[in-house]
């Protein structure tokens, strides 16, 4: 910049002064990369796609702006109120005399060195392999035990018991309670995914925790913690935290489900689902079964006819029947005899009434016996003074002999 | 399948589904005598009952291991 002269004393435009202020800030070491750290305030997000916002501590602001090509990356973190390091060169806006920081990066501080270590030890086991799809292995499609890595008092805990209930309670849950946050967590995590693991009982292995801050969850970026599941002999499905929490221990898993339920729901087939199953399958076993029952049906059917028309019992049933015949003819044609001689021996009895010699009577005619009852038809069969029966239509009387034609009578008259 | 099944009580939910299963399969690709298919559907009657009833009937068992445990059964091994 040139000295004012005596006489003449230079003016400069507005333009000229902030295009020298701009020149002298990008000259300048410290200002042309920089990390500044505060708290984001009056933020804007523009339909231009830039963002601008004031980066401010106790005691000052910083106007700040983020260009569109990387406003995409950076705007999840650009959050009102958010503590930030932002990164990028102090410059000039010289239409508007203002000088502010134009960002290329941001990081949450605090949780910015997390993460940082965070991707040095993702890139670290990822490069050993260990995250390599190829090393995912399948879950069983029907787990019988299932070891849950998680605190017995989270909420996680009962979100997958919950789920588990309802889905699958067929299953046996072996609880490996662990602390899941601070500074025990990892070691006890570990723990309790090699007792799961040396008892060998389940067939499937749950890391479960329910959603927090990155801090919350860092327990499950340890390496001891993120190696222990890769080793683990039983496959293994982790839900930590909420959907957009990935931990290295989810890149470990052979599954990562994005919250505990989740896990749940991914571990287990659900029982609605395997009810209809078994009814198609108990449909066809049926349905494959009675044709063959029915063929067989037909046939002994068919066979039992041939049977019974060739048996002794069918010939007999129809000998039976011949004989019945035969006898209802034989009874009627006895019948008939009966009738006959019936009719034949009601003709002689009358026949027999017209010779009643004691018919004859009721004509005057009567009957004499003797005393011995001997009928008397001739006179010489009494002798005189005997006594006689006469019998007649309605009684007996007894007669004495008078005189009998020519035998004492004639001897007297001789 | 073995010439002598286990005892349907003895099985898994997938065991007992999976012979369903087969059983089927085997009734509906080959034809088979009428003792021989009586026998199997016996079978799979036997089986789909016993899958429905642990369906319907099962309560989610839980227990916690402990260290304590832990230890006793690395002692027994």
């Amino acid at each position: 910049m040139q000295q004012p002269s005596l006489f003449v004393p230079q003016s400069y435009s507005v333009s000229e002064i902030n295009r020298y202020l701009r020149e002298l800030f990008e000259s300048d070491e410290v200002l042309s990369d920089v990390w500044i750290q505060g708290e984001i305030a009056t933020l804007s997000k523009p339909a231009s796609g830039h963002i601008y916002f004031t980066l401010k501590d106790a005691n000052s602001t910083l106007r700040c702006v983020v260009w569109k090509s990387a406003a995409m990356r950076l705007q999840a973190l650009l959050q009102s109120g958010a503590q930030i390091e932002a990164h990028g060169y102090v410059g000039l806006y010289e239409q508007g005399g203002q000088y502010q920081l134009y960002v290329d990066a941001v990081r949450l501080t605090g949780e910015g060195a997390l993460y940082q270590e965070y991707l040095r030890l993702k890139a670290r086991l990822e490069s050993e392999g260990l995250f390599d799809p190829t090393r995912k292995r399948p879950l069983p499609e029907y787990p019988n035990k299932i070891g849950i890595v998680t605190s017995s008092s989270g909420a996680a805990l009962q979100d997958i018991l919950n789920v588990l209930r309802r889905r699958y309670p067929l299953v046996e849950v072996i609880l490996a309670h662990c602390a899941v946050q601070g500074d025990a967590a990892p070691a006890e995590i570990v723990s309790a995914l090699e007792k799961l693991n040396v008892q060998a009982e389940a067939d499937l292995i749950l890391v479960a925790r329910g959603g927090g801050s990155m801090e919350d969850l860092w327990a499950f970026n340890d390496e001891r913690v993120v190696r222990a599941i890769a080793a683990s002999a039983i496959p293994v499905v982790t839900g930590i935290g909420h959907e957009i929490d990935f931990t290295l221990s989810d890149f470990a898993a052979d599954l990562r489900a994005p919250t505990p339920t989740a896990a749940a729901e991914l571990a287990v087939p659900d029982r609605e689902e395997l009810r209809g199953l078994l009814n198609g399958a108990i449909s066809q076993l049926i349905y494959s079964c009675q044709a063959v029952f029915q063929d067989t049906r037909a046939q002994l059917t068919g066979l039992q006819h041939r049977v019974e028309k060739a048996s002794p019992q069918w010939m007999i049933r129809n000998d039976r029947q011949r004989l019945d015949d035969l006898s209802f003819r034989l009874e009627a044609s006895l019948g008939n005899s009966f009738r006959l001689m019936r009719s034949e021996c009601q003709g002689l009895s009358k026949r027999l009434g017209a010779l009643n010699p004691f018919a004859v009577l009721q004509r005057g005619y009567s009957i004499v016996t003797n005393a011995t009852g001997q009928v008397v038809s001739k006179v010489n069969q009494v002798s005189r003074d005997e006594l006689v029966d006469v019998k007649l239509s309605d009684g007996t009387i007894l007669t004495r002999v008078i005189s009998v034609p020519g035998s004492e009578n004639e001897s007297e008259d001789k | 399948m073995s010439e002598s099944p286990k005892p349907v009580a003895e099985l898994t939910y997938e065991q007992a589904f999976n012979e369903l299963e087969s059983i089927v399969a085997s009734l509906e690709s080959e034809q088979k005598t009428l003792e021989e298919t009586m026998r199997l559907f016996e079978r799979g009657q036997v089986l789909a009952n016993f899958c429905a009833a642990l369906l319907d009937n099962a309560e989610l068992k839980i227990r916690e291991l402990t260290d304590n445990r832990f230890a006793a059964e690395k002692g027994d091994q």
